[in-house]
């Protein structure tokens, strides 16, 4: 489906997010863009829990209001106010934005400082940039092993 | 005596199919803080996007997990018919729902073995994987392959089934059915099993929302939160209802588990019973352009896709959230407190699908 | 004590398993097992190549050369929907295990110098280069 989505600033974004967790709205994820060079966009996706209460009063589910998203858009060297005060699960998906995109998240309870998929002694964050290695046509792969691809 | 000593647990555990890493400090017997390391099978798959075209990334994207692989192409076709503004046959939403629920089956049933392997019942362990081989043949004998399927494209599905294979395939439901319902007492009701499960790894229903649970470990919780409800493919046509348990413990995930696995059958049945005859694939208008986000329920939860095109051949963004990844936080909740013996079953729980997690 | 029955049951019964290599069971014929091209009916349209999603096929047309590689494949079947001609077929037999890797390489003549070398029959000569 297509979405929606509200804007908020960083200044907005901590008000917004305990709007939606005192309306009972569920965390779902949140996704990054890069629009150029110095800005990432930011979608932090809410869904609404249902109980089963609300199913034997006979809530047709697919009249559900869909997702709520909100989006931001962030200067990557600024650093980026955290929501997992409001929200504890949204500190792993800040840890990997950390990881793939380079910026920093303010606040984070359990912080790996870019390095949540990586090993302690490599500290080359981001790694969500692509260089692409050509394989070498089909007959010269069998000779080198596992080649690249 | 105040003393705390770190116990690693994994990456290589024997309950743990896939490397997970957490950090225990433990106080004599009982856990204190549970720290996750993870990134032992990070493959980069959501990069992939910007050098495989749109329609070659359906296979990329099964890729993402060895268990539901066939769920994952699901929600990525669907996303991306969203953006095109075309949909799917009507046979092949069945046939969506038919190799979809087929996947929960074998999921299901492999976690439920596994998880009795977690508190050391080998025997049930076998007989689960035992049963599950129905299924695999199944998958085998419609799509071509055991596990990973490869039936969805953008605009439908690429199989059929024959009036001989669903002939077939109902028997071996039955097949099936039998042996599942014959385990119900032992995962049910059996003292042992109980004891190592119930009240176990609590998770209040306040919490669970909170920390974004999903699937099972959600519904287990009490919500009544099932993607499913939503009517995507052909959901909106079959009779579902989601399962939902109270008490938010290890015992009432099995549970879910267990009930789900036997509403898959009926689903199945009722889908191969009411299978519409139509195409099977739609011709597409172009290549994709905007941004859309999908959703479809997991074995292990909901799945999430964000997807974003440009009109070119190749997308721009895409991102994965998948159910293990949203499961990871309560378990870190559900951890602390517990005795050591107890963390595999409590690990298991939340059924961790690691290569999923990390893509 | 749910399970006792089970157990008593399975212990008595005949294993579930198959012993392997001696007793093998029938392949489903739906199957996607090896792929095969009959390269006399190729005619190096590359499109299996495109479609292809790990690239496991490279396809020169203009030497007449199909190279495929199993151990890139990951046998979706794109390439064998795909293919116009129908020379690519997929075995309903699964790949058996091997000690070191290699690239199945075919070749063939393409089309437009099978064309030509039609016409160098009816003609004077053969072109140079072929076989």
């Amino acid at each position: 489906m297509f979405f929606e989505a509200k804007p908020v600033t960083p200044e907005t974004l901590l008000s917004e997010t305990q709007r939606l967790a005192d309306a009972n709205y569920r965390f779902v994820t949140m996704s990054q863009t890069v629009l150029n060079e110095r800005t990432l966009r930011l979608y932090y996706h809410f869904d609404e829990n249902l109980t089963v209460d609300e199913l034997r009063a006979g809530t047709e589910p697919a009249s559900r209001p869909p997702m709520t998203h909100l989006r931001l858009d962030v200067d990557r060297n600024q650093p980026i106010p955290s929501v997992s005060s409001v929200y504890f699960c949204a500190l792993l998906i800040e840890n990997e934005t950390q990881d793939q995109f380079g910026v920093r998240f303010e606040g984070l309870p359990l912080d790996y400082e870019g390095a949540m998929y990586l090993e302690g002694e490599v500290s080359r964050a981001p790694y969500f940039t692509m260089t692409t290695v050509k394989r070498p046509l089909a007959g010269t792969a069998s000779e080198d092993k596992g080649g690249a691809q | 005596m105040n003393r705390t000593t770190v116990i690693p647990f994994g990456p290589q555990h024997p309950v743990l199919p896939e490397p997970l890493h957490i950090k225990f400090v433990v106080e004599d017997e009982t856990v204190v803080q549970a720290v996750p390391q993870l990134g032992f099978v990070h493959r980069g798959l959501e990069s992939l996007v910007r050098t495989k075209d749109f329609k070659q990334m359906v296979f990329v994207v099964e890729r993402i997990c060895g268990i539901c692989s066939c769920i994952h192409a699901n929600c990525y076709c669907n996303a991306i018919e969203d953006m095109l503004g075309v949909t799917a046959p009507p046979r092949a939403q069945f046939l969506r729902v038919i190799w979809s629920e087929l996947h929960r089956v074998h999921s299901h049933l492999l976690w439920l073995g596994l998880f009795a392997d977690a508190f050391g019942f080998e025997s049930v362990f076998h007989q689960f994987w035992r049963i599950r081989e129905h299924v695999m043949d199944i998958c085998e004998a419609t799509a071509g392959n055991r596990v990973i399927l490869s039936v969805n494209v953008v605009g439908g599905v690429r199989r059929d089934l024959t009036p001989d294979q669903i002939r077939w395939m109902l028997e071996q439901l039955n097949e099936l059915e039998k042996g599942v319902l014959d385990m119900s007492k032992t995962m049910l009701q059996d003292y042992t099993v109980q004891e190592r499960t119930r009240g176990i790894g609590v998770l209040s229903k306040n919490d669970a929302r909170l920390l974004g649970a999903a699937g099972p470990t959600l519904r287990g919780s009490g919500w009544a939160c099932d993607e499913r409800m939503r009517g995507y493919a052909a959901y909106k046509e079959l009779n579902f209802v989601p399962v939902v348990e109270q008490d938010g413990d290890c015992y009432a995930r099995s549970k879910v588990r267990f009930y789900e696995t036997l509403h898959s059958l009926e689903l199945i049945r009722e889908a191969l019973h009411r299978l519409p005859e139509s195409e099977l694939a739609v011709k597409l208008p172009g290549n994709p352009d905007g941004e859309s986000v999908f959703r479809v329920e997991q074995p292990r939860g909901e799945l999430f896709y964000y997807v974003r095109a440009n009109g070119g051949k190749m997308l721009e963004r895409m991102r994965v959230r998948t159910p293990t990844f949203a499961n990871i936080p309560p378990l870190l909740h559900m951890l602390p407190g517990c005795k050591l013996p107890d963390i595999p079953v409590i690990v298991l729980s939340i059924d961790p699908c690691i290569s999923c997690t990390e893509r | 004590m749910y399970m006792l029955k089970n157990v008593l049951r399975n212990l008595s019964a005949s294993p579930a398993t198959r012993s392997y290599p001696v007793e093998d069971r029938e392949p489903f014929p739906a199957y996607r097992g090896r792929i095969h091209n009959a390269v006399e009916a190729c005619i190096f349209c590359s499109s299996c190549a495109k479609i292809c999603p790990s690239g496991a096929i490279v396809v020169d047309a203009r030497g007449g050369r199909w190279d495929y590689d199993p151990f890139l494949c990951v046998y979706c079947s794109a390439c064998v929907e795909k293919c116009p001609t129908r020379c690519l077929k997929q075995e309903c037999t699964h790949r058996t295990a091997s000690v070191d890797k290699f690239v199945v390489s075919k070749r063939g003549t393409p089309p437009r110098a099978k064309k030509a070398r039609e016409e160098g029959s009816k003609g004077q000569k053969a072109p140079a280069g072929q076989e």
